[in-house]
């Protein structure tokens, strides 16, 4: 690779190397945690085509080993501080390395423990959906797992790219596995995605240009006093709209309803809680950690304009669920709404918002899989699809609906769920900076939120149920099967357990993933 | 109002009971009252309850015909 | 004979309003007219202050150095401030949501037992393991929670939400439901954790907690009105909190401190409005109350009894502890005591009258807190507690009759007294309780509040309250059981009632009576020592006067007081009737406006992709190709054109860079 004319000199460069990469400790798990998903990558499919239903346990193996190295990861992370690992040995900026702070230690663990839950679920709810898609699924979900942690474990602009389609690929062939108008959903999404990958390979693009080094930390260190470079500017638009666009920011989610409603319900249940996520994780990390925060987030209009755009998203994401009559699609709007808080956090960006932002993509990926794993409980065991056919099913699938009740309470943000405390930073940063629609939107969205909750639940609780269909295909008793309802149960119990010891996790793990220089008030 | 007559007994029931009641003020002791303009008007708290409960019922039934009252469906 | 002589022909009512006030008089011999006795044990305030408001609670005159003065130059009653004891025991709150989750999984017969025996526990709890000026801190994030703070104020409080939670666990023995259990158990919970918080989160947590506890109440009811009842209620109770909230975070915002102080009368700016409108909303005052009417008829018939004691008066609670002496309260509440009363004379429905009473003697209460001195906090507190016993015990006999007849409204009620006369007598000491008649509880703690008020020379609350008092004994003790039980017999045969809901009457009914003969077992508990005695003779004369020509009246009025099938409007008619066209606008609207340009986008794009399918038919001349088939309008296809999103992005980024660029 040249050093481009116009950038700093090698030498320059070796300082800013030398400053930049001195804190941190080399060490072997951030790939640890990759090699299962590699392995289980090309296992599930060898071992499928001999006995298809080798894929799952094959599958759930990889995906606890997985988890166990996240949860390690996390660990080490907190007693170690930041890790990292050169692939091949080569040291950045040329080579790739592999950069683990607490934001991403935090955010693999969170995708390790959905993704062990949901396949535990798939396990039974693939079976019965589409058997002979079962090989394809696991393989396929393989995929968008190992390019999701790839993207959040990386500390490579490009390598992020290259994981960025990986997952695309995986999530969009996930996502074409399913229900007759699945495919059309999945294509829709593919050209938006792709459109949505390629600005961000163009503001890369133009950061490479700039600065000579795909790097995030190198890059970091020299755009730092850069502010006023057209160049740069012109990245930082280009990667806003691109990361928005795949993390379904407001104006630009309108892929997202018919992709999450066409899908599989075991497909969204893996899709819906992280994949935007992870596209919000990348946008913290671009605009807090590569871009310098002050100059370019608050010192210029691009923080505002996510912060309301993504207030734009609460407000339209909340109505619109309202209006729906399909429970997925109604979740579906819904997500568009709970992303947008956390686009609210970005855009914001003090300390306090910032932790609300990051506590929310927690809490949503919890609160959304167990939401939508029940959607698909009740379309197996019963195939309602529609709320009015929801009508009192709470006796019939106490437990699927006691996952659901807390899963709805923790939306709308009851305390001491967790919901309540993500919106509680919210709103806190919010006063602290006089943003007062911020605050009221948000209190106010909360009500819209219980509006399309409680009408779900007054249904599933205070109506009788409707005659049972005579449907020969549906399973004789209404409750949904053991590894279906428990991880809805355990998601369930996650949100009250997650709110309740919210102190700790804040403390211990998210107040230290915020940027340096950052810290919260009080803590 | 149409009153009907009620029966002999009835009305000196009536009649006694409420000139005792009347009367009772003037014929125990009754020590430290409120101080109000009102203890200066003799028999007040009679007519309070009389002319309060005529006030109440005709203020009600008159807000209820002008727009309170709806019929049973009218939400609906 | 007319119905109307039929009255007549119960002496017996006549014999209770002259004889018994005069019974009264020789039972409770403690009290000889005038008598100075200070009931009760003294408050653990500074002797001075004690001393000062001593005075000026005898009405003769009124310190000049007193502490904070309302328009009237009344003194707002002291600060309780309890001598902080530290502790480590479990807040009362906590025995009943453990309970609660207990609960589901024994068996029937233990369930309705543990439904009993929870609220009997924590008041025992209550009663012998928290002291006076107790405080148990929590430490939580970086912030310190006051989770137990015990004085005077809470304590009475607390006991009186266990017992009626105990009571009306009795009376629901026969109801094995388990989510209705454990909704009244986590309800009293929220209730118990409200009134012993210390902190404003705690307080907003239980708060939530009690929004969500006692909607499940309402809709285990399981019909199509109860649903929708029990969904805005929900609603307006999440408005209200979110108002709260708002407030509550302001308050953090100015002052740094969670913790509950009271605020002095005006003073708090914003936040405090804030606050206050949250408390107003769950103790119903008028116009932010029309939920209570609209909901509590639709409970349940047992759930009913947990909603009448345990919202509001928590909001009263509150109230009493934040904003006492706040004038507008006083006003507020006196026109509320009247806006119930002149309900319930329109109202149809059993329970619907019974909650605008709700309103109406709440409105007591916080008149109460509003006036603020010394006597208006021991009045607003002694009715809180009568008004809980009477209130379950009234909302007991409606929730009897429905039960034993399967009417609700007054239109299909009546004459069948003779049919049920236990559920009928101990109603009518319910009824008698409420209109203040002497003997029953009503009468010392009613007559408390509207002394205050008097005493305090505010004119127009005394009137308007003394007002309500007429109106209450109209509608309830008269209107309700005439209508109700006496009057044209419809041959209605009641079934059997239930026996633990007598006996849950029966105790109810009991303490009334008892409250109301040996009042200082009440005024022993209040906040400040009680120098006053209700069974003098003024107020003696006053309240049968009142009562018997309110009761003349009445017959006299009878034929008015046929019942109508109709409802009144109420305030919500603002958020009932525009709410369908709301959800036109808001919902369907904009669900039309994006399907429209979804069609518009898609003929666009198909245009434009026609256009360029072939250039050359825009030259002229040029011969033409066979028109292919055209497909038409395939929904699949159609449904929303890629090209709309893809518009929009590109209208972001273009926003953005003018933006970012030209900046």
């Amino acid at each position: 690779m040249t050093v481009p004319a116009g950038s700093e000199t090698l030498a320059h460069h070796g300082e800013h190397m030398a400053s930049a990469f001195d804190a941190t400790a080399q060490s072997q798990l951030p790939m640890l945690v990759l090699i299962p998903l590699l392995v289980g990558l090309a296992l599930v499919p060898a071992l499928g085509l001999l006995r298809r239903r080798l894929a799952y346990p094959t599958t759930l193996i990889s995906l606890l080993a997985f988890l166990y190295y996240s949860l390690r990861t996390l660990f080490a992370v907190m007693a170690h501080g930041e890790l990292e690992y050169s692939l091949a040995a080569w040291k950045p900026p040329i080579g790739i390395e592999l950069s683990v702070d607490m934001l991403s230690a935090f955010m693999v663990s969170v995708i390790a423990v959905i993704a062990v839950l949901v396949a535990i679920y798939a396990s039974v709810a693939v079976r019965r959906e589409d058997p002979e898609k079962e090989v394809p699924y696991f393989a396929t979900m393989l995929v968008m797992l190992l390019g999701l942690t790839g993207m959040v474990l990386t500390g490579d602009l490009f390598n992020l790219y290259v994981f960025f389609e990986v997952s695309a690929l995986g999530g969009y062939a996930l996502m074409a596995i399913g229900h007759k108008k699945a495919p059309v959903a999945a294509f829709r999404y593919l050209i938006m995605g792709t459109l949505g990958a390629s600005l961000y390979l163009m503001g890369v693009g133009y950061l490479y240009v700039v600065t000579g080094s795909l790097n995030m930390d190198d890059v970091a260190a020299i755009i730092m006093h850069q502010s006023s470079n057209p160049a740069v500017q012109v990245s930082l638009i280009l990667m806003v709209i691109g990361l928005g666009l795949k993390m379904a920011l407001f104006p630009m989610h309108l892929w997202l309803p018919d992709a999450y409603t066409y899908a599989s319900s075991t497909s969204t249940a893996i899709i819906a809680p992280i994949m935007t996520k992870v596209s919000a994780y990348v946008l913290i990390r671009m605009l807090f950690f590569v871009y310098d925060t002050e100059t370019f987030l608050r010192g210029t209009p691009v923080g505002a304009v996510i912060m309301w755009l993504a207030m734009g998203g609460v407000i339209v994401g909340s109505i619109m669920a309202i209006a729906q009559k399909d429970a997925k699609r109604m979740l579906a709007y819904s997500s568009v709404a709970q992303v947008a808080y956390i686009g609210v956090g970005i855009g914001l960006g003090t300390p306090l918002a910032l932790v609300g932002a990051m506590l929310h993509i927690l809490n949503h990926a919890i609160m959304k899989s167990c939401l939508f794993l029940v959607t698909g409980s009740v379309a197996l065991q019963t195939g309602a699809t529609q709320i009015k056919d929801y009508a009192g099913l709470g006796r019939k699938m106490p437990w699927t609906f006691l996952g659901f009740t807390l899963a709805a309470l923790g939306m709308v943000g009851i305390p001491p769920t967790n919901g309540f405390f993500s919106k509680w930073y919210l709103v806190l940063g919010g006063i602290r900076e006089g943003e007062w629609v911020l605050v009221v939107l948000i209190l106010a969205s909360s009500l819209l939120t219980a509006v399309y909750f409680f009408r779900v639940i007054e249904r599933i609780y205070a109506k009788v149920p409707e005659q049972a269909t005579n449907d020969a295909s549906l399973p004789k008793t209404a409750e949904a099967p053991l590894r279906m309802a428990l991880p809805v149960l355990i998601l369930g119990a996650g949100v009250l357990v997650l709110g309740l010891f919210n102190a700790w996790l804040v403390s211990a793990v998210i107040a230290r993933a915020l940027p340096a220089g950052m810290h919260v008030p009080g803590l | 109002m149409k009153l009907k007559a009620p029966s002999t007994r009835g009305w000196i029931y009536a009649i006694v009971a409420g000139g005792i009641v009347i009367a009772l003020p003037y014929v125990l002791p009754m020590g430290d009252a409120h101080h109000g303009w009102w203890d200066k008007i003799p028999g007040w708290w009679v007519l309070f309850g009389a002319l309060g409960c005529l006030a109440i019922v005709v203020f009600a039934k008159t807000l209820g015909h002008l727009f309170l009252q709806k019929p049973e469906d009218w939400y609906d | 004979m007319t119905e109307r002589h039929a009255i007549l022909r119960q002496r017996w009512l006549l014999v209770l309003i002259l004889a018994l006030p005069l019974a009264a008089l020789l039972l409770s011999a403690d009290y000889k007219a005038g008598a100075e006795d200070e009931h009760g044990v003294p408050p653990t305030v500074q002797d001075a202050h004690h001393e000062a408001a001593a005075q000026s609670a005898h009405g003769d005159e009124h310190g000049a150095r007193a502490e904070e003065h309302g328009a009237h130059g009344r003194e707002v009653a002291p600060l309780l401030t309890p001598t902080t004891i530290p502790s480590g025991i479990l807040p009362p709150a906590l025995i009943l949501v453990l309970g609660a989750i207990l609960v589901p999984f024994v068996p029937r017969a233990v369930r309705s037992f543990l439904a009993v025996a929870l609220p009997a526990l924590t008041l025992w709890y209550i009663w012998t393991q928290v002291p006076d000026g107790c405080l148990v801190v929590w430490r939580f994030l970086n912030y310190d929670l006051h989770v137990l703070r015990a004085d005077r104020l809470s304590l009475i409080f607390g006991k009186i939400f266990t017992l009626v939670g105990a009571i009306a666990g009795i009376y629901a023995w026969h109801n094995g439901e388990r989510r209705q259990q454990v909704a009244a158990l986590l309800y009293n919970a929220g209730a118990v954790g409200v009134t012993f918080s210390g902190d404003y989160f705690t307080l907003y947590a239980f708060w939530e907690l009690m929004a969500i506890s006692s909607t499940l109440l309402i809709w285990a009811r399981r019909r199509p009105e109860s649903a929708r009842a029990g969904g805005r209620y929900i609603l307006v109770h999440l408005a209200g909190g979110a108002v709260l909230l708002g407030g509550i975070l302001l308050q953090y915002h100015h002052t740094g401190s969670f913790l509950i102080e009271r605020f002095a009368p005006g003073s708090g700016g914003m936040a405090a409005i804030c606050i206050l409108i949250g408390f107003c909303l769950n103790a119903a005052v008028p116009p932010l109350g029309a939920w209570l009417p609209d909901a509590y008829p639709r409970a349940t018939i047992t759930g009913a009894i947990f909603c009448s004691a345990l919202t509001t008066k928590t909001a009263v609670y509150v109230l009493l502890r934040v904003f006492p002496g706040w004038e507008v309260l006083a006003i507020v509440g006196s026109i509320m005591a009247v806006y119930g009363v002149v309900y319930a004379v329109l109202a149809n429905d059993i329970r619907e009258l019974l909650s605008y009473h709700i309103i109406s003697q709440v409105g007591y209460m916080v008149a109460g807190c509003g006036i603020g001195t010394i006597m208006g906090v021991n009045g607003s507190t002694a009715h809180a507690v009568c008004h809980i016993l009477y209130k379950a015990l009234l909302f007991m006999g409606a929730g009897a009759v429905i039960q034993t007849t399967g009417f609700e409204k007054l239109t299909d009620l009546g004459g069948f007294w003779k049919r049920q006369k236990w559920v009928f007598f101990l109603f009518m000491v319910g009824a008698f309780s409420i209109s203040g008649v002497p003997i029953w509880n009503g009468f010392t703690s009613k007559s408390m509040v509207v002394a205050g008020a008097g005493e305090a020379h505010m004119t127009w609350p005394f009137m308007l309250l003394s007002l309500a008092s007429v109106g209450t004994f109209l509608s309830i003790a008269l209107k309700l059981a005439y209508a109700t039980w006496m009057g044209k017999d419809r041959g209605i045969q009641p079934e059997k009632a239930p026996r633990n809901m007598l006996i849950a009457m029966g105790i109810a009914a009991f303490l009334c009576t008892l409250l109301g003969l040996k009042p200082s077992l009440l005024y022993r508990d209040l906040p400040y020592a009680v120098h006053w005695n209700p069974f003098t003779i003024p107020h003696l004369v006053e309240a049968i006067q009142i009562l018997l020509f309110t009761f003349f009246t009445f017959y006299v009025l009878i034929p008015k007081f046929v019942p109508h099938r109709t409802i009144s409007i109420d305030t919500d008619v603002f958020y009932r009737k525009p709410a369908r066209l709301a959800r036109k606008v808001f919902v369907t609207a904009v669900g039309a406006f994006f399907d429209r340009t979804d069609v518009l986008g898609h003929r666009v794009a198909d245009r434009v992709s026609g256009a360029l399918r072939d250039p050359t038919d825009w030259i002229p001349g040029w011969p033409r190709r066979v028109p292919s088939d055209d497909p038409g309008y395939d929904e699949d296809r159609a449904r929303m054109p890629l090209a709309l999103p893809l518009g929009l992005t590109l209208l972001a980024l273009a926003v953005l860079s003018v933006l970012l660029l030209l900046s």
